[in-house]
């Protein structure tokens, strides 16, 4: 492609589109313009010739219209001779076309002359002259018409003439005419200067002209094209065409009576002269503006072209290895956009130029482009001459052959061949370091072109290491094979898929477990190895092994035989390897399973043993109450026999009642189900309260310290069972500390528990993560061994000659029923601490220990009792009524709806929770759907705390335990009275 | 192409231009060729015919191509028959550079302009000069027609021996008087040196004042065997008239000059055996006359007669001259040096001095027509 200089292309293009359209303009018009002017000017021409011929030929038919006048004259005899010579003479003055009249008798003989004045002289000479010879009088002596003679020269004069005659009788007259004077004639009619008229005869001769230059010399212009076709066609006709020297335009047209042709013409140059001279000015101004936008254009292309030599020479110059720097600017906006363009260029290819160069110095493996045919390294990175020892400097004067030490020559032709067909060739070979060691290397060798100048770009690789590695790894399967192959316990090795586990090594002594040896397993599936079912879950394993990449172990079922696998993932590379061991665990877990079998035995022994003691206890317990309610039972009995009062012995069956009933809220509470009435409780608040009592309970030598948390958070607790807890546990370590000085600590504290330890005790004790009150109580007594921690919470087991037994099992049970967890932490001689964590509730504590009802309150109104045991509605009925209410009773959850449906006023139910048939909280249920606003207090011999709050919520307005006292059911109906 | 190569080459191409063009315009310049004759007056006949003979000859030629691809321009003046006018439109002519002048077709036209020829480049080829004045000399004067005493002697002769002529009154015409002078004075002498007598020679002066009847008079009085006319056609078939209306069976014989056919048109049947000695062999039925009379006739719708010949002889002389002309060499010396041309009807033969052998023939008018005797 040719290459051009922008200076000229700018230059030239803009010439072209200005020169173009000049040039496409101008030939229109020419194409256009001319034959429009000349068509004008043709049109004109042929008008004026035939105006002019119209006048010639008025001017010749006045003369022949005074020939045949004078015939008249002369033939009719007028005037006899020689008289009638100056009519004629008369008649001859008359018109200046004819200048001479001849009268030929019929022999041709001229018998009589007329002539101007002037030319008489010649009459003698003119008198008997004989024309018969003349063609004229030869054609009118034919045909006697008259008729115009062809031009001919004048025996008088001897200039050219023409004549008009006739005949008539055998006379003939003939008029000559004086063409000279057509000659001024047409001057006459020419007013332009320029103007041509010729008047041709029939053979194309010249006549006459406007010039008068050619009317004597009877110049014949026949061979004239236009006068041609005039001639032959005699019509009117318009051409060009050339005379004398001058380009023309002319128009010929006939003049029919003398068989003449008027010729009008002018010279091209003066036709078009107007024409031309607008022309030139148009086209001198319109060059003069094309030269304007030319050099306007050349010097706007030059300044351009400036611009991009700026940018070009810039460019270079960076292309040179100059510094980018500030490119040329330009208030063009496209030179500017292109300047920062080019810079912005500029600069990311020398970015560019240094990342790579960068890439290919810190390449690992070496780059060397190799000049060719002398195998000379051109250029290379720092990489190969470092891998073999050679400085650059050393390198750069090394050939392929100094270095390279591989094998045969053969080889080295082959992949010289390779090369040169394919374009590429890869290969190992051996390599010399400068020091003398040889390196394994992976040659890739690429034919280039850089510059026009071929190349070949090698890549060496030091694959030394690896092939040590390969080596080792080698060996490492080999030993790994060995492994597998001896295997005591079963080991596989697995590739793993979502949908499938293949193997890929497995020792061999699967041949035990499924029948197959490790060698036959590989490549096979889990589905073809093992049940579908077992397949399934072991290809589900293997994978959440590997997407987790956590290390599994699980206990397998198979062909009667237990196994432990222990899969864990190995990562290498894109591959999803699963390794692992599988031991049979069948002898073990029977083994596991007759330990723990003697275990359970062990424990159910002790629990029964446990349970046999604490109903020993228990009824040892009641035997004493019900010896005592018995005993002042009988004895009140004979009291009233004898007529005196049983209230002494009613009072110690109340008490022995009382304590029956202590002792029953012990069990429960030991059970953890003995809290009933939960509320928020600040535990600060509440040891404050107890301070005086609990000083009170411990011994004098015994110091209480309180350490109390602000800002404490409530529990959800029973008030009197929290109370309980302290009070057991301060009296616990009061006697711990004995007779010596000693102190008692208790601290409240706000405690956040985790459960990511597994090894911190609280765990052990089941408690969820979260925010917890922290309770201890801490004393510097004698403390405890272990055997002693260990039966700690065995209810009815005691260290004390008094107690029995109950009250640590009783404090551990609270604990537990609000889903807390104590700890205990003793040695000898070293005091115990025990501490308590309790759910912290968030909400507020309520003030704990409010009564709410007088002794003397009365209610009224109905009440429904509802008991499945007719001594609890007895009683119960009693209590009532010495309340003020009317009672009805209801032996079930049935009863009562009928007798709540068919009694009209009952105010407030007190149903039991626990009855056969329909339960407490169905017949709830029942009785909101009769009356949504019904008021129930529900009763129980045992509270479950997590029921109890359940049915609160579902609109009880109360909960009583049972057995209750009257203040306590005072107090429970008042409170559900207040409720809404 | 580089941008260098490309402007090299159109500097190149724009002086290969220029100089062609130059030289182009050298080469296709027309060659002007001169012609000089009476086309008007009495003696337009002569003129015109010899003008139109040249014309045709030239015609032809540019239609063939030209000369070496350069067309022949032609150049017009009218003397008017008046010396002054000869020497003016000559002097134009020369000035012009036209190196040949063809013409004049008389002889005091010629000798009238003469002296401006010898002191140019310019050579005459006259058609039609006869006159000995001329002859023999070394100037520039060249002509295809044989001097006067060729076609006198023969005159002389046939008069003498075939008609019996004894005596001769002659009127010439003083207006061509180096013609006419001459003609009468070679006549003369060969028409005494057969035994024959010039008993009358009168002269005019042609014009439109000039009244014949009593010129003719006084020269029938001298009762000579002939009429001698040394005159134009015009003017001798004037003469003739008269002649025959005072004695219509008077011999009478011309000089060639007046043998055109304007002399016959306007004698009418006065010409009727009139004798003339002229240099066109009316009978020829050669191919060469009959194509040329034929070419004439179409062109110029006219007889060429002896003037139309000899011009259009002259033409083809001066063509030829201009073709054969070696580098360096003028045209004189290449017509002289071929010596001998092929005219419209004969062989001209053209010496050193530039005069021409003709054969002459010996014509009577019959019918209005010139028929050649010997």
């Amino acid at each position: 492609m040719a290459i051009r200089r922008l200076r000229w292309v700018l230059s030239l293009q803009p010439l072209l589109a200005i020169i173009l359209p000049f040039g496409v303009v101008v030939l229109l018009g020419m194409l256009w313009i001319q034959p429009q002017i000349r068509s004008d000017i043709e049109t004109r021409q042929r008008q004026l010739a035939r105006a002019v011929g119209m006048q010639v030929e008025s001017h010749l038919h006045a003369g022949a219209a005074m020939v045949r006048a004078a015939a008249v004259v002369n033939l009719k005899g007028i005037l006899p001779q020689p008289e009638h010579q100056r009519p004629l003479n008369a008649l001859l003055e008359t018109t200046e076309t004819i200048s001479s009249l001849y009268v030929v008798a019929a022999d041709g003989k001229v018998s009589d002359v007329a002539l101007k004045k002037g030319d008489e002289k010649h009459r003698t000479d003119l008198i008997g002259l004989n024309l018969f010879a003349n063609p004229l009088f030869r054609e009118l002596s034919q045909d006697g018409k008259p008729r115009w003679s062809k031009t001919f020269l004048s025996v008088i004069h001897g200039g050219l003439v023409a004549a008009y005659g006739v005949q008539d009788d055998g006379t003939t007259l003939i008029g000559e005419v004086d063409l000279s004077f057509l000659t001024k004639f047409l001057q006459q009619i020419s007013t332009e200067s320029d103007l041509l008229i010729l008047i041709i005869d029939q053979n194309g001769q010249i006549v006459a002209d406007n010039d008068g230059l050619y009317t004597a010399q009877q110049l014949n212009i026949g061979n004239i094209g236009l006068v041609r076709t005039g001639l032959e066609t005699k019509a009117p006709s318009t051409g060009q065409f050339q005379f004398a020297g001058r380009a023309m335009i002319g128009s010929i047209s006939p003049i029919r009576s003398v068989d003449w042709h008027i010729l009008v013409a002018k010279t091209n140059s003066s036709l078009y002269h107007t024409v031309s001279e607008i022309g030139l000015i148009v086209l001198v101004a319109a060059i003069g503006a094309l030269a304007v936008g030319i050099l306007t254009s050349i010097f706007i292309a030059r300044k351009l072209a400036s611009r991009f030599d700026d940018l070009s020479r810039h460019a270079q110059s960076i292309a040179q290895g100059g510094r980018s720097g500030d490119w040329p600017s330009s208030s063009i906006d496209a030179f500017s956009q292109l300047s920062g363009s080019l810079q912005l260029m500029a600069r990311r290819l020398q970015d560019s130029e240094t990342l790579y160069r960068t890439l290919f110095e810190r390449l690992p493996d070496g780059v060397v482009l190799w000049e060719l045919p002398s195998l000379t390294p051109k250029q290379f990175n720092t990489a190969a001459h470092t891998q073999l020892g050679y400085t650059r400097d050393e390198f750069a004067e090394l050939r392929a052959e100094d270095f390279h030490a591989s094998s045969s020559d053969a080889n080295i032709a082959d992949h010289q061949e390779t090369l040169k067909q394919q374009g590429i060739a890869s290969f190992e070979t051996v390599y010399r370091t400068k020091a003398g060691e040889s390196r394994s290397m992976f040659i890739t060798l690429e034919s280039i072109e850089l510059a026009g100048q071929p190349m070949v770009l090698a890549i060496h690789r030091d694959i030394s290491a690896w092939k040590v590695a390969e080596e080792e790894k080698q060996n490492t399967n080999e030993l790994l094979g060995m492994f597998m192959q001896h295997s005591p316990i079963y080991t596989f090795i697995k590739e793993v898929t979502p949908s499938e586990s293949r193997v890929l090594l497995a020792s061999e002594n699967y041949l035990q477990m499924i029948g197959i040896p490790g060698s036959e397993m590989v490549g096979k599936t889990m589905s073809e190895l093992y049940p579908a079912e077992l397949s399934a879950k072991m290809t589900a394993d293997d994978w959440q092994v590997v997407t987790d990449e956590k290390v599994l172990e699980i206990e397998e079922e198979f062909n009667g035989r237990s196994y432990t696998s222990i899969k864990f993932p190995i990562l290498q590379g894109t591959k999803t390897l699963l390794a692992g061991y599988t031991i049979d665990i069948t002898e073990r877990k029977h083994a596991e399973e007759k330990r723990l079998n003697l275990e359970r035995q062990m424990l159910h022994l002790q629990k029964l043993e446990s349970l046999g003691l604490l109903a020993g206890g228990i009824a040892h317990d009641f035997n004493n109450i019900l010896m005592i309610i018995t005993g002042n039972a009988d004895m009140g009995l004979i009291r009233i026999a004898k007529g005196q009062g049983p209230a002494e012995h009613l009072q110690r069956i109340k008490q022995a009642a009382d304590t029956a009933a202590d002792l029953a809220q012990q069990m429960l509470a030991y059970s953890g189900k003995g809290t009933f009435l939960v509320e928020s409780l600040d535990l600060n608040q509440l040891l404050e309260e107890m301070l005086h009592i609990l000083q009170v309970s411990i011994s004098k030598n015994v110091s209480l310290q309180l350490n109390l948390s602000k800002q404490l958070p409530a529990v959800e607790a029973d008030a009197t069972q929290m109370r309980q807890i302290i009070m057991n546990l301060i009296i616990n370590a009061s006697e711990a500390i004995g007779k010596q000085s000693g102190v008692i600590t208790v601290t409240t504290n706000t405690i956040t528990c985790s459960n990511t330890d597994s090894q911190d005790p609280w765990q052990k004790e089941g408690i969820s993560s979260g925010e917890y009150v922290y309770l201890e109580i801490a004393d510097n007594g004698c403390g405890m061994n272990k055997s002693t921690l260990g039966k700690l919470f065995d209810p009815f087991f005691t260290t004390k000659f008094t107690g029995r037994g109950l009250g640590m099992s009783a404090v551990q049970g609270i604990v537990r029923s609000h889903q807390g967890a104590i700890n205990v932490s003793s040695e000898p001689g070293q005091g115990s601490t025990f501490e308590i964590r309790l759910p912290a509730s968030g909400l507020p504590a309520a003030p704990p220990g409010i009564k709410t009802s007088p002794e003397n309150w009365k209610g009224q109104g109905r009440v429904l009792l509802v008991d499945d045991e007719e001594a609890v509605r007895n009683i119960g009925s009693e209590m009532l009524t010495e309340l003020g209410f009317s009672v009805v009773t209801a032996s079930d959850g049935s009863d009562a709806l009928d007798t709540y449906r068919t009694t009209q006023g009952i105010d407030l139910v007190i149903l039991d929770l626990t009855m056969p048939q329909m339960n407490g909280e169905q017949c709830l249920r029942e009785l909101r759907q009769i009356n949504p606003d019904i008021k129930v207090i529900m009763s129980s011999g045992y509270s479950e705390l997590r029921d109890a709050q359940f049915l609160m919520e579902q609109g009880l307005v109360g909960f009583i335990q049972k057995p209750y006292w009257m203040d306590t059911l005072r107090e429970t109906i008042q409170k559900a009275s207040m409720a809404v | 192409m580089t941008l260098m190569n490309f402007r090299t080459i159109l500097r190149l191409l724009l002086c290969l231009c220029i100089g062609g063009s130059l030289a182009a315009c050298q080469d296709s310049a027309p060659i002007q060729l001169g012609f000089v004759a009476g086309l008007s007056g009495r003696v337009a006949d002569l003129g015109v015919a010899g003008r139109n003979g040249v014309q045709l000859a030239v015609e032809q030629r540019n239609a063939a191509g030209g000369i070496d691809g350069r067309l022949i321009d032609l150049i017009v003046r009218d003397d008017k028959q008046n010396p002054e006018t000869a020497k003016r439109v000559v002097g134009e002519l020369i000035r012009e550079n036209v190196e040949l002048i063809i013409g004049p077709m008389t002889s005091s036209m010629a000798m009238a302009v003469m002296p401006q020829l010898n002191a140019s480049n310019s050579i005459l080829l006259s058609p039609t000069v006869a006159t000995t004045d001329l002859a023999a000399k070394d100037d520039n004067f060249l002509r295809v027609m044989s001097v006067t005493a060729d076609y006198v002697a023969k005159s002389a002769r046939y008069q003498y021996h075939k008609l019996g002529i004894r005596t001769v009154a002659a009127l010439y015409d003083m207006d061509n008087r180096a013609y006419s002078e001459s003609w009468l004075k070679e006549f003369r002498t060969a028409f005494a040196a057969l035994g024959g007598r010039v008993v009358l020679a009168k002269s005019f002066r042609s014009g439109n004042d000039t009244v014949f009847q009593p010129l003719v008079q006084q020269l029938l009085a001298a009762k000579a065997d002939s009429v001698l006319i040394i005159s134009n056609a015009v003017d001798s078939a004037l003469i003739c008239q008269q002649v025959r209306k005072l004695v219509p069976e008077q011999r009478i014989a011309m000089a060639e000059w007046a043998s055109t056919e304007r002399f016959t048109e306007l004698a009418g049947s006065t010409a009727e055996g009139v004798v003339v000695a002229q240099y066109i062999d009316r009978n020829d039925s050669t191919k060469r006359y009959q194509d040329f009379l034929m070419n004439y006739r179409a062109r110029f719708k006219q007889e060429p007669g002896f003037a139309g010949l000899a011009g259009y002889d002259a033409a083809l002389v001066a063509l030829k001259a201009y073709s054969i002309r070696k580098p360096g060499e003028s045209l004189k010396q290449a017509i002289i040096g071929r010596k001998s041309f092929q005219g419209g009807q004969q062989q001209l033969n053209i010496d050193r001095f530039g005069d021409a052998d003709r054969r002459t023939f010996v014509t009577v008018v019959r019918d209005n027509h010139y028929v050649t005797l010997e």
